[in-house]
């Protein structure tokens, strides 16, 4: 089945246009390592998937669901999860509060409840009575995160999912995800950091200038790009920065 | 220095950068200096025209220029103090800024100063009435005392922010963010209580009771021109120049153990709350949510004050003419205008998260009706508490009821457009005190106006134009909620449509 089905998507922010035709589908059960530069277009695509913003164009189908935004988008947000490239979140909540909130706003089942203290104890998280307002970078990231896993919903959009965290909570991350998606559950991922992407992603698409510049498998991306080598190799190659970092370098030596 | 220049002309240039595109140094610059201006002018000929009446009447040797003088110096300084260690402590939290500058490489005290600046930019109009009060003074007085008192009010004023300072640093290096705050929440209850009690010495003064009067002004003069009262020293210095010598004294001690203190500034939780077991109840999900923009309205640093100060100074007002109607009819339009903050607020703090906002599966029915029911519920709710307090005293007046009916419809007004405040222009950052002062001014107006309007037409119905009052504010009432909700959901739009 699939999961997300993108067709000519497109944002303008006037004349400016941050994501341009693109197409992409994404099939349940996968990890989709969603790369590219700065700036390329990545949040803003996340941001239309789950209906943070509206496209200008094109279209989108998500679990079946046919351009779920704005008329179905309650039933299809109690599907998917989405941890957001900052973690900013109400800081009038105790930690605790925010996690019972979710699981209200959700109307999540008794399970949810255990996943969410193995979670808790997993992430180590021990600061549920502080106040969200209190709490640093990496401590509100993890919280974010168990507010989604715990959910296990269908499809995750995990923006920078491993920015603050800790080595200890990256590695917890990168298994949990790999197991979610192993039974059944959809994984839409963006990082900058690349090993991650090509440790665990089942499919990496690359955007550049909001066009879609390469997608595939890690073999099917260095067949496209003619070489061998790295992801970073790769990515450096197709989005065309590879002569820049060696014009650069060579700046630099002089 | 030099660390402090380029803070200083960083700092400018980000609030610049907060604001419309449009927006340049200068008119951030000038708008606060006009604020500044509006609240000195304001007060200095409210305080000129009041002590020119009092100039000639002497009681028991003492003089009621002085007194007055004194004690709106007083309250002004107090004002002042609790102003700056309200905004001062709060910024001394770690935040995204001071994370940032505490990497560059500058010291300590630097930061800590640059932060403080900035949260005490902002008290500019209450440093303005405190200059106001003395220059008065210095007026009614005549001759070369008008310009010794501007050099006294800066003195004292200095010696009143080194102090709010220090104590700010103090306390900002020994408690968390959320403690920093219920301080600050404690200090506007004790600041509005004071007020309060300090208001009923002003209005004593309307007692038959003469003699008692007198004992009770001689008694106040005497704690209030007392050398120990640090808050009256811009007036007493007029008269004892020591007092100046004392002040500078005051300002270099607290100068000294600031920069000692600040140079230590920790800017982190150094005190994290002890790990307690958490419970979880769950909820209906429409319970939830309301109870979470509950929270945001009840947990905000100024809410209290925001809530309680138009009743409780509407209870003082109704209390001492024995009306509830009274009461009301000065509460409510006061209490309308903070109506619109409260509303305000609480979408604030969704749209500042609007990531997580969005990705939750809720309506924008839902997302704004809940804050206008509860900040229009919980207002009503006080000014029945009020009507019932001061129908003990004054008896009941059936009218009042009506009173009640007409604040519903008001609340529901400001609720609306405290909304639209703030979807017509999104937060740019999570400062949502700062975020606050962007609500168009002519929104307060014309909140406050339609109230006054409809109370003030109510209570004299008997009359034609009473009654044309009446119904002009009625019916603006009824228009401007449908404006203002049908406008929220165009700019609610194209929010989500990435146009603004």
């Amino acid at each position: 089945m699939v999961a997300v089905r993108v067709k000519n998507l497109t944002k303008k922010f006037g004349s400016f246009v941050a994501v341009d035709h693109i197409n992409l589908e994404v099939e349940s059960g996968k990890i989709l390592a969603f790369l590219g530069p700065n700036g390329a277009g990545k949040t803003t695509t996340i941001k239309m998937l789950t209906g943070i913003l509206f496209p200008d164009g094109g279209g989108m189908e998500i679990l079946g669901v046919k351009d779920p935004y704005p008329s179905k988008e309650i039933e299809v947000k109690k599907r998917i999860g989405l941890v957001p490239e900052e973690p900013k979140i109400y800081p009038y909540f105790r930690g605790y509060e925010f996690l019972n909130f979710i699981m209200d706003i959700y109307e999540c089942d008794e399970r949810t409840e255990e996943r969410m203290e193995d979670l808790i104890g997993a992430f180590n998280i021990d600061y549920l009575d502080k106040f969200i307002s209190d709490m640093s970078h990496g401590m509100k990231q993890k919280l974010l995160l168990v507010s989604v896993l715990m959910r296990e919903p269908e499809i995750m959009f995990l923006d920078e999912p491993t920015v603050g965290l800790d080595a200890k909570s990256a590695k917890i991350l990168k298994i949990f995800l790999k197991r979610l998606a192993e039974n059944g559950k959809t994984v839409f991922m963006t990082t900058h950091i690349l090993e991650i992407a090509e440790r665990m992603a089942d499919e990496i698409v690359i955007i550049n200038k909001g066009k879609i510049i390469a997608k595939g498998t890690m073999e099917e991306l260095r067949k496209q790009a003619g070489e061998e080598g790295t992801l970073e190799d790769l990515f450096l190659k197709l989005t065309g920065e590879e002569e820049e970092v060696k014009r650069i370098l060579e700046e630099l030596g002089k | 220095m030099r660390e402090l220049k380029i803070f200083m002309k960083y700092g400018l240039f980000f609030i610049v950068t907060r604001r419309k595109k449009s927006s340049s140094k200068k008119t951030v610059l000038f708008g606060q200096i006009a604020v500044f201006g509006y609240f000195s002018v304001f007060t200095g000929v409210m305080m000129y025209s009041m002590l020119s009446k009092l100039k000639d009447i002497v009681i028991n040797n003492m003089s009621l220029v002085d007194l007055y003088a004194l004690y709106w110096n007083f309250l002004s300084g107090v004002f002042f103090l609790l102003g700056v260690i309200g905004s001062s402590v709060y910024v001394l939290s770690m935040n995204e800024e001071v994370e940032f500058l505490l990497v560059l490489p500058v010291r300590r005290w630097t930061v800590t100063f640059y932060q403080l600046f900035m949260a005490i930019f902002y008290d500019l109009p209450v440093f303005g009435m405190f200059m106001a009060v003395s220059v008065s003074y210095g007026l009614i007085l005549g001759g070369l005392y008008p310009a010794i008192a501007v050099v006294t009010a800066i003195v004292h004023s200095l010696m009143l922010l080194t102090l709010g300072v220090y104590i700010s640093t103090f306390v900002a290096r020994k408690v968390t963010g959320s403690i920093a705050r219920r301080i600050f929440i404690f200090i506007q209850a004790v600041a509005l209580v004071g007020f309060i009690l300090l208001l009923n010495f002003s209005m004593s003064s309307t007692s038959n009771d003469m003699n008692a009067l007198f004992i009770k002004l001689s008694k106040i003069y005497k704690v209030l021109s007392s050398p120990f009262n640090i808050f009256g020293y811009a007036i007493s210095s007029i008269n004892k120049p020591s007092y100046i010598g004392v002040s500078l004294l005051l300002t270099i001690l607290f100068g000294y153990l600031f920069v000692k203190e600040s140079g230590k500034m920790g800017f982190v939780v150094v005190k994290g709350s002890a790990k307690k077991k958490v419970k979880y109840k769950r909820y209906a999900r429409n319970y939830s949510i309301m109870m979470k923009d509950f929270k945001a309205i009840f947990r905000q640093d100024n809410s209290l004050f925001l809530l309680l100060y138009p009743y409780v100074f509407g209870a003082f007002m109704g209390w001492s003419v024995k009306d509830p109607l009274y009461a009301l009819l000065v509460a409510v339009p006061i209490s309308s205008m903070y109506a619109l903050l409260e509303a305000s607020q609480a979408l604030l703090h969704d749209v500042s998260n609007w990531e997580i906002t969005r990705s939750l599966p809720y309506t924008y029915k839902e997302l704004i009706s809940y804050k206008m029911f509860l900040t229009t519920g919980v207002n009503l709710l006080l000014s029945l508490a009020l009507l019932a307090f001061t129908s003990f005293f004054g008896g009941f007046n059936p009218k009042s009821l009506w009173v009640l009916l007409i604040a519903a419809n008001e609340f529901v007004m400001a609720t609306s457009a405290g909304v639209y405040a703030v979807l017509s222009n999104p937060p740019k950052t999570e400062n949502v005190s700062r975020e606050l002062m962007k609500a168009p001014l002519w929104m307060s107006f014309i909140t406050i106006g339609v109230t006054v309007g409809a109370i003030f037409g109510f209570g004299t119905l008997q009359k034609w134009w009473g009654l044309l009052i009446f119904i002009a504010s009625m019916t603006s009432t009824e228009v401007l909620i449908g404006v203002y909700l049908r406008f929220s959901k165009k700019r609610f739009k194209d929010l989500i449509e990435g146009k603004i």
